[in-house]
């Protein structure tokens, strides 16, 4: 056992483990935004017909790069509460949009925009990001126990 | 243990300063449909068409208060004037026109662009109003982790504030995005809002205040949402 040889395997050891990280934290980024989480206080994604929540992709377009999207219309509006009723089927609405907006131009007799579901809520995405610090926290420390 | 409240209202009462444009106090005249000036520029100034202005400092009561600005030149600020009273009711406000009368040129007239009268504020109901300017708070708690050890150790809690500008559609998106970058310069990174009690909500930098696409709600309005990531620490009290 040389110094050298130590320093490569030390090096092989951290290489595998920043991996491991980086692809955990992507796939607890994910799992925050759809199904929410106690580390960053997100509902996830609220369920109707569950078109939403199966829609959230997570790639790794290049080595050190994670994309967590969707590309369902009606995402922004469920993130940040716009108030406005939306088609939770994602089928083509009056507007020629799929999975747009639907039906009536406000919605009647409240103060809160249509989310059917008893699960999930809005702003997932925005309460990842602020508490994606804790996340990688948490990550970390599960993947060096 | 923070008071989630007294954070709110902070937030609150600091987006009530905002202002989005500002003429100073100027020479002005009114007209049936608007204002004028002979000297300097409301382009100048940023107002654009699409947002909601008060004029005061006129000597007819009609001439003072919000309009929606319809045509703005240098010379010229078109509006379509209506009045914005809270009531109690599913709406929460009443909204009636008002007509402008003519009034010569005088000094001390002031026009301001600051938050929209309307306001959709948490749990208080509220239905919007065709044609006006709008916006609308949410507040999110947040995670809460204590972080220093031991008894009477630090909670940190990562509240947001979130506040949903909403204008008028087929306007543009100047007036959206200039109110919006308001509210981003009213909660700049580090800011601290002192808390009743002792407890100082700050800003947070790491993750910023950041501002969201411009998105069409359906039908007449769009929106831009602008997030305003907060920290506070409180001392555990067990």
């Amino acid at each position: 056992m040389s110094f050298a040889s130590d320093l490569s395997r030390f090096s092989v050891k951290v290489q595998a483990r920043s991996q491991s990280l980086f692809v955990n934290v992507a796939a607890a980024t994910k799992a925050s935004i759809t199904d929410g989480s106690a580390v960053t206080a997100s509902p996830g994604q609220p369920v109707d017909t569950g078109f939403l929540k199966a829609s959230w992709q997570l790639t790794f377009p290049a080595q050190h790069e994670a994309l967590i999207a969707t590309n369902v219309a009606y995402a922004p509006y469920i993130e940040s509460r716009i108030r406005a009723d939306f088609d939770p089927a994602g089928v083509v609405n009056r507007y020629g949009v799929k999975g747009g907006l639907i039906g009536p131009a406000m919605p009647r007799g409240g103060n809160r925009p249509h989310i059917k579901s008893t699960v999930g809520g809005a702003h997932s995405v925005r309460l990842t990001r602020a508490g994606f610090s804790r996340l990688v926290d948490r990550v970390n420390a599960m993947t060096a126990e | 243990m923070i008071s989630h409240d007294l954070v709110l209202l902070a937030c609150r009462t600091r987006l009530l300063t905002l202002s989005g444009a500002t003429t100073g106090a100027i020479n002005a005249a009114a007209t049936a449909t608007g204002y004028t000036r002979a000297a300097g520029s409301f382009v100048a100034d940023g107002f654009v068409v699409g947002m909601e202005i008060t004029a005061a400092g006129f000597g007819t009561a009609a001439n003072n208060g919000t309009g929606l600005a319809t045509f703005v030149s240098a010379g010229v600020l078109s509006v379509t004037p209506y009045t914005v009273v809270a009531a109690a009711t599913v709406a929460g406000y009443t909204v009636t026109a008002r007509t402008l009368a003519i009034e010569g040129a005088a000094a001390g007239k002031t026009f301001t662009v600051a938050l929209p009268a309307l306001r959709a504020w948490e749990n208080v109901s509220f239905e919007p109003v065709a044609g006006k300017p709008w916006v609308e708070e949410d507040y999110l708690s947040g995670p809460v982790a204590q972080v220093t050890v031991g008894p009477l150790g630090d909670v940190e809690t990562l509240p947001q504030y979130v506040v949903k500008v909403y204008g008028l559609s087929g306007k543009g998106a100047l007036a959206l995005h200039r109110l919006a970058d308001a509210v981003l310069n009213l909660f700049p990174p580090r800011l601290d809002l002192p808390l009743v009690g002792g407890d100082v909500v700050r800003v947070r930098g790491d993750v910023a205040p950041y501002k969201g696409q411009l998105i069409q709600y359906a039908p007449g309005f769009a929106v831009v949402p602008v997030t305003v990531p907060l920290r506070v620490r409180s001392r555990n009290t067990i």
